[in-house]
């Protein structure tokens, strides 16, 4: 099963609790956490890898003018709906970091003077510990072009009965490409107005794609009870809900100094187990 | 001579407007002659304002752009050209027109640019 851990906004805790759940089902059996937050990833950072393979890069067609026998009609540019072209009396200028390699451009060319070569848009990282293998993907800077990554990550992403995937904050194109390739998603949101207004926006996403998903209630201590009462009356069922700890927070290692305050009578990741049970079952 | 201003409203008395790919309109002077060029298009565009702007500048044949800064992927665009960039940060059209003018060895008063208004 393929589940999803997402947010309206960052720093909810998405990326603490994805890992803390890898390593809970990574007990028993192999898991893939699979970071999709291209931009931003983490997840390598606090991860203890036995064996990490070679980046490999992931890449997009981009156009190649051959301006020598460039007509300079401009179909191309007119074309072009992202603004990758330009046409002066030197011939046409790509733009590569604009261009969404739709390959309309080289179709409406009417000598045929456009070809294509490889555009890096960012890459793919591939490491393990134990049971768990992490595949991480990170844009190239200056490239705005998460989606494609995204996708590409996700079909690189090593094939194991649960996969959990750290989405990239938000509800926009980003989140859409990991919606659209899970079985269900945690949304991961605080207890205050701020946190509730941003669990809206992806509670809609969710809704509208007709996705199974439930709710991780994340310094549970703090705040007031609106997203409580929202899921109440939105009937959205509540996976489990992760106290603030001053020791977590103020760790460099918080992923296990959280699992350190759980134990067999208290632990939101069983309780998050259990739900993802019943996710599988209804699959 | 064709010079492109570039503005925040359709008239010459709206106020300079320093953003050249986001520029709502660009004040065209040419012959004595006033018209404004409705840029509203390219400047909302998702992304690459900059260089449709500039493309919709190259395909009007404009000799003169005074903006107050271009970004690096309209730059790029403009560089192949023959077009004169003027960076300035005046705020009303008009005082532009005649900083910029003697340099470009166009004699203009403010009576001349107002009777042809
Ligand atoms: S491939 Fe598509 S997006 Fe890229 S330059 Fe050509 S028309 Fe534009
Ligand atoms: S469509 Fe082809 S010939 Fe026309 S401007 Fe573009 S590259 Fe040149």
């Amino acid at each position: 099963m393929k589940i999803a851990f997402a947010s309206g906004k960052g720093g909810t805790g998405k990326s603490t609790i994805a890992r803390t759940f890898a390593n809970y089902i990574a007990k028993d059996k192999h898991v893939s956490l699979i970071d999709a937050d291209v931009e931003e990833p983490n997840q390598l950072l606090f991860f203890k890898a036995s064996t990490t393979e070679a980046s490999k890069p992931v890449s997009l067609p981009i156009p190649v003018i051959d301006n020598d026998i460039c007509s300079k009609c401009g179909a191309c540019v007119k074309f072009c709906n992202y603004n990758a072209l330009s046409l002066n009396k030197k011939g046409v200028t790509v733009f590569p970091e604009l261009c969404h390699a739709c390959g309309g451009c080289s179709m409406v060319c009417p000598i045929n003077c456009i070809s294509e070569t490889p555009h890096e848009i960012g890459e793919t990282t591939l490491a393990h510990n134990k049971n768990i293998s992490l595949i991480q993907g990170k844009l190239a800077i200056g490239s705005s072009h998460a989606t494609p990554l995204i996708e590409e990550l996700l079909k690189r992403a090593p094939q194991n009965k649960t996969t959990i995937i750290d989405s990239p904050p938000g509800s926009a194109c980003s989140l859409m490409a990991v919606a659209n390739a899970v079985d269900a998603i945690v949304l991961v949101a605080e207890p205050t107005p701020f946190g509730l207004a941003n669990l809206e926006t992806v509670v809609d996403v969710c809704e509208e794609l007709e996705l199974l998903f439930g709710v991780v209630i994340n310094r549970c201590n703090m705040g007031n009870t609106c997203v409580l009462d929202f899921c109440q009356k939105h009937d959205i069922e509540i996976l489990a809900e992760i106290p603030w700890y001053y020791d977590v927070a103020s760790s460099c290692q918080p992923i296990s100094q959280l699992e350190s305050h759980f134990n067999t009578q208290n632990n939101p990741m069983q309780k998050l187990a259990e739900a993802v049970s019943k996710w599988e079952a209804e699959c | 001579m064709k010079i492109a201003i570039s503005c925040k409203g359709p008239s010459i008395d709206d106020s300079f407007d320093s953003h050249f790919g986001r520029a709502s309109y660009f004040q065209i002077f040419e012959d004595n002659k006033w018209h404004s060029f409705d840029n509203r298009e390219n400047a909302n565009a998702a992304q690459g304002a900059g260089i449709s702007t500039a493309q919709s500048i190259i395909d009007m044949g404009v000799d003169v752009i005074i903006t107050g800064s271009l970004g690096p992927k309209a730059s790029r665009v403009i560089a192949d050209s023959d077009i004169q960039v003027f960076l300035s940060d005046l705020p009303s059209i008009k005082e532009n027109l005649l900083q910029f003018a003697p340099k470009l060895g166009l004699s203009i008063t403010p009576e001349t640019m107002e009777a042809k208004k």
